[in-house]
């Protein structure tokens, strides 16, 4: 902050906006390419097919669309509640863990979110809760239980195959905010005789809070906007609105009431985000933690209540005792232990089932597998279909996921540096795409896209999936921004530096993890993605998930697998080199420093 | 390093540049657009093959593989006509998005049910000097849809769960004390709202107009008494099996074939098979309609039938006389078989696509309420 009025005259070179002028193209494409088409669906919602608000009344009369307007809402809640929870103790882990240790758990939080996407993680679930599936054989044969448990398909199904996207989703979000935080407060408070118990509810939760709000915000409108783990995992009483809206599009041909039933889901999720906003949450994710955000005067009063409370002496025996109760200290950090490898397990059981499912003889998926055998493998490598899928979808992905990368770069370096009011606005504003559901916002930008011309070309999905793969780069690139110590860039800038020279030699070093992480996470949502995929694609332009999607609608081909499969070994491959570079240039720094 | 670093950016700019050019040409003028447009869908015109061909669209998976490699080289032998296959997802969202956009296809096959009015907007009527239509039912022949094959939903079971008496009907399925085990049955009215009101005792010949109260109500019972889980795919039915989550259900005789042969250890009832057809349409937006009635017309005769059912076990042909020329074996397993002629339930095709929009509504408000 002291530097800012230094760093005035510089500025002034970009324009008025200074930093945040870099904000402006991100937000064009935004509003070329998200924003008319979702004001496109809201023109169909109210005039498909002539002029009524029937399309609404409808939403709001026929029982099933508030049933699953109310399924959407509870399980993305319940799931968001269970993400909080469970990926509390994932994020204690992180924190106090070693370096190897905390790498294996990222890598198991990563996984999920990395290979072979929704629908492999879906076969594998159905297949590891089946009646005659591994879960139940190893419960069965340890004598737990004496006839297989009905796991799927439930709610319970549900919970489980969204809760295994959703709390590396929360964990990650909200790990990469609250290692932003600094750390001062809290050994400001060891100092003063608190006990660690004491210290964590007063110095470092209320600085934490922010990022885990944000986090769940972002867990939630996810969950909220998910159907393909419901229909696939759940029975009737889990249909979700979304779900509605895909049928309405696809078996009814009604594209405004599924255009009426899209802007309801956006509304909802829009009504959560003011909520969240309001409560500060967004906020975390592009300023660190506890880093002079002002503060009103009414959340100083309740932070220094709750501390008065937490340090007053009845609350201060209780802590004192509890903390020497030295076996209730051991029985939590066991209890802890395992079920972080419980957690851990869990996060990574699909993917290892889903690989050793892909070796099976026959073209039907169970588990154990029948023989062993490369066909399916094979397959993927040769068949002419698969082949030129692959091709079309490592080009997509790779141009959406630059380009992504470089407009979330953009948007936060106008966020983290730029001097405007309104950031939360702009935050906000990138984050629209999670929202609405995909196969709206994918129709919206075909209908536009049929408009110039571009829909059926690899131009066209790209553009759809840097639509969708921005919310992430934002996430990923803000954090990395903020962390940067600027003063380098300002010395940087005194001995005469041209900015793009600054930018290459001085800031790129640092995001450059970062980068990584963006530019690979963008990459497999690409690989991943199915609602602009099948809409944008046609007889002769077809991109992986389509022929993966084709193969899991009609036969649960085993190639799916094997693409699941080949997908793993490339993540766990890029993730093993990532680290093993991060591991060499710490020590080579470290030991630079001695 | 840095050398390769700046020629990635310098990609990432190039794309970048694309983009914002994209993007300023979307904020112009609509007007202008519209001959954009043209001139695009002119430009892959071009691409596409040349004329004379049809392009037949088929709901993917491995009939794809069969139509591409067995069936349409089989057709352009026999009429010297180029045809080309793609894959849809059967959803009428891409055969609108088809028809607004790209406009390559030409044959069209339909798994929906919806007024004829509906079909009139997306489907050129039927030219039934080319479209003879001998041999087909005329129940499944309207003005604009004629049909390519069955789809034979079967009482199906898992050949481990009945060692002694074997379930045979539509009520035996609604009889969990006599045949216990998880029911599987499939997310969709047309052919389960059929199985509801013969499982509650209505005669095959009596089932239309369909009763939806009185079906909904067996269907009520069904939920009520015994354990049910719903599918939307035939791949998840044939999952639901092998992995042992439903023991008993609603097959698809294609599905249920196929599976055997993959030594999934099922078996399906011949009484009682609901006949739901696919059908073929040519769209409105068709380069090539003359071709595409022919293909219908060579598909849906004996010949192609009997190809059809040949190069994909499974098929059950449309047109009788199929069978004349049918491996004996094969055609044992097929429902469209005269001798099951008294047993098998066809579908009133003309009532399911006027009732389809109310009946799917109904189903979607039961659906969601059963709890």
């Amino acid at each position: 902050m002291t530097n800012a009025s230094v760093a005035r005259p510089s500025t002034r070179r970009w324009g008025s906006l200074g930093a945040g002028s870099l904000a402006i193209p991100p937000l064009a494409v935004l509003a070329a390419f998200f924003l008319v088409p979702v004001v496109v669906i809201g023109y169909r919602s109210l005039f498909v097919p002539e002029f009524s608000l029937v399309n609404y009344t409808n939403l709001f009369t026929k029982p099933s669309f508030l049933r699953t307007l109310v399924n959407s809402a509870s399980i993305s809640l319940i799931a968001t509640a269970y993400a909080l929870v469970l990926g509390s103790v994932l994020l204690r882990a992180l924190i106090r863990s070693s370096q190897w240790i905390r790498a294996a758990i990222l890598v198991s939080l990563v996984l999920p979110l990395v290979t072979g996407g929704e629908l492999v993680r879906l076969v594998a679930w159905k297949i590891i809760l089946s009646p005659e599936g591994p879960l139940n054989s190893a419960l069965m044969a340890t004598g737990l239980i004496d006839s297989p448990l009905v796991l799927i398909p439930n709610r319970f199904a549900v919970i489980v195959g969204l809760l295994h996207v959703m709390l590396p989703l929360f964990v990650l979000t909200a790990f990469s905010a609250i290692r932003l935080g600094n750390v001062r407060l809290h050994h400001a408070a060891q100092g003063m005789g608190s006990t660690p118990l004491q210290t964590f509810l007063t110095a470092d939760l209320p600085k934490i809070t922010p990022a885990v709000l944000a986090a769940l915000l972002v867990t939630f409108v996810i969950g909220f906007g998910t159907y393909a783990t419901p229909s696939g995992l759940g029975g009737p009483g889990d249909t979700v609105l979304p779900q509605l809206v895909i049928d309405q599009l696809k078996l009814v041909g009604d594209t405004g009431q599924a255009a009426a039933a899209g802007v309801l889901l956006l509304a909802v999720a829009l009504l959560v985000l003011v909520l969240l906003t309001a409560l500060g949450g967004i906020r975390a994710i592009y300023s660190p933690a506890g880093s002079g955000a002002p503060r009103s005067a009414r959340n100083m009063s309740l932070a220094a209540g709750w501390t008065a409370l937490i340090i007053s002496k009845p609350m201060t025996a209780v802590f004192r005792a509890i903390h020497r109760a030295g076996w209730l200290r051991g029985l939590t950090k066991a209890l802890l232990a395992l079920i972080t490898l419980l957690l851990v397990l869990f996060l990574i059981a699909p993917t290892v089932i889903g690989v050793v499912i892909s070796f099976t003889e026959s073209s039907i998926l169970t588990f154990p597998p029948k023989g062993f055998s490369f066909h399916w493998y094979g397959q993927f490598f040769t068949d002419p279909v698969w082949v030129s899928a692959t091709k079309n979808s490592v080009v997509v992905g790779v141009i959406s996921a630059i380009v992504a990368t470089a407009l979330g770069t953009m948007t936060a370096y106008a966020l983290v540096r730029g001097r405007f009011r309104r950031k939360t606005g702009l935050m906000t504003y990138t984050m629209l795409p999670l929202l609405i559901p995909w196969v709206v916002a994918a129709l919206g930008l075909y209908l536009v896209l049929v408009q110039i011309g571009a829909a059926y070309t690899l131009p066209g999905l790209v553009i759809g999936h840097v639509i969708i793969a921005l919310p992430f780069a934002v996430v990923l690139m803000t954090p990395a921004m903020s962390t940067f110590d600027w003063t380098q860039d300002r010395a940087a800038q005194v001995v005469g530096a041209s900015p793009l020279r600054r930018f290459y030699d001085v800031l790129l070093p640092h995001l450059r993890p970062s980068l990584f992480i963006s530019l690979w996470f963008c990459l497999v949502t690409s690989f991943t993605e199915i609602a602009f995929a099948l809409l944008m694609s046609n007889t002769y332009m077809s991109t992986l998930p389509v022929v993966m999607f084709d193969g899991i609608r009609y036969n649960v081909s085993p190639t799916v697998a094997a693409a699941g499969g080949v997908l793993t070994a490339v993540t766990v491959g890029a993730l093993a080199l990532g680290f093993l570079a991060h591991t060499v240039a710490t020590k080579r720094t470290s030991s630079r420093r001695n | 390093m840095t050398k390769r670093t700046t020629r990635r950016l310098t990609y990432g700019g190039g794309a970048l540049l694309a983009i914002a050019a994209l993007a300023g040409c979307a904020a112009g003028a609509p007007a202008e657009q519209a001959s954009t447009a043209a001139e695009q869908a002119s430009t892959a015109a071009e691409e596409a093959p040349a004329a004379g061909n049809v392009v037949v669209v088929d709901g993917g998976g491995s009939y794809h593989d069969v139509a591409s490699q067995t069936i349409l080289p089989a057709f352009t032998k026999a009429t010297g006509i180029d045809a080309t296959a793609a894959s849809y997802d059967f959803s009428l969202g891409a055969i609108q998005a088809q028809m607004e956009g790209a406009k390559d296809w030409d044959v069209v096959m339909f798994a929906a049910n919806m007024p004829e009015e509906m079909q009139a907007q997306m489907f050129l009527p039927l030219d039934r000097k080319i479209v003879t239509g001998e041999g087909v039912p005329e129940g499944l022949i309207n003005d604009y849809l004629i049909g390519s094959s069955i789809n034979g939903f079967q009482v199906t079971y898992r050949t481990d769960a009945y060692p002694g008496a074997k379930p045979q009907t539509w009520a035996d399925v609604w009889d969990c004390d006599t045949f216990p085990g998880t029911r599987q049955m499939m997310n969709w009215p047309a052919g389960t709202l059929e199985a509801a009101l013969l499982a509650d005792g209505v005669a095959a010949k009596d089932l239309y107009p369909l009763d939806l109260d009185r079906a909904f109500a067996s269907l009520d019972k069904l939920v009520k008494k015994c354990d049910v889980v719903w599918y939307n795919t035939g791949a998840d039915q044939i999952q639901n099996f092998a992995n042992g989550v439903a023991t008993i259900g609603m097959g698809w005789n294609g599905r249920v074939y196929q599976a055997q042969q993959e030594g999934v250890d099922i078996e399906a009832s011949m009484e009682q098979t609901i006949l739901a057809p696919t059908r073929w349409g040519v769209l409105k937006t068709s380069k090539n309609p003359e071709a595409a009635m022919k293909f219908i017309q060579w598909d849906t005769s004996p010949e192609g039938n009997a190809l059809e059912a040949t190069a994909y076990p499974g098929q059950v042909p449309v047109n009788s006389g199929a069978f004349d020329s049918l491996d004996p074996k094969l055609a044992e397993t097929l429902p469209t078989n005269p001798k099951y002629a008294d047993t098998v339930v066809p579908t009133d095709l003309a009532y399911l696509d006027a009732s389809f929009p109310a009946m799917y509504d109904r189903w979607q408000t039961w659906f969601t309420g059963i709890s």
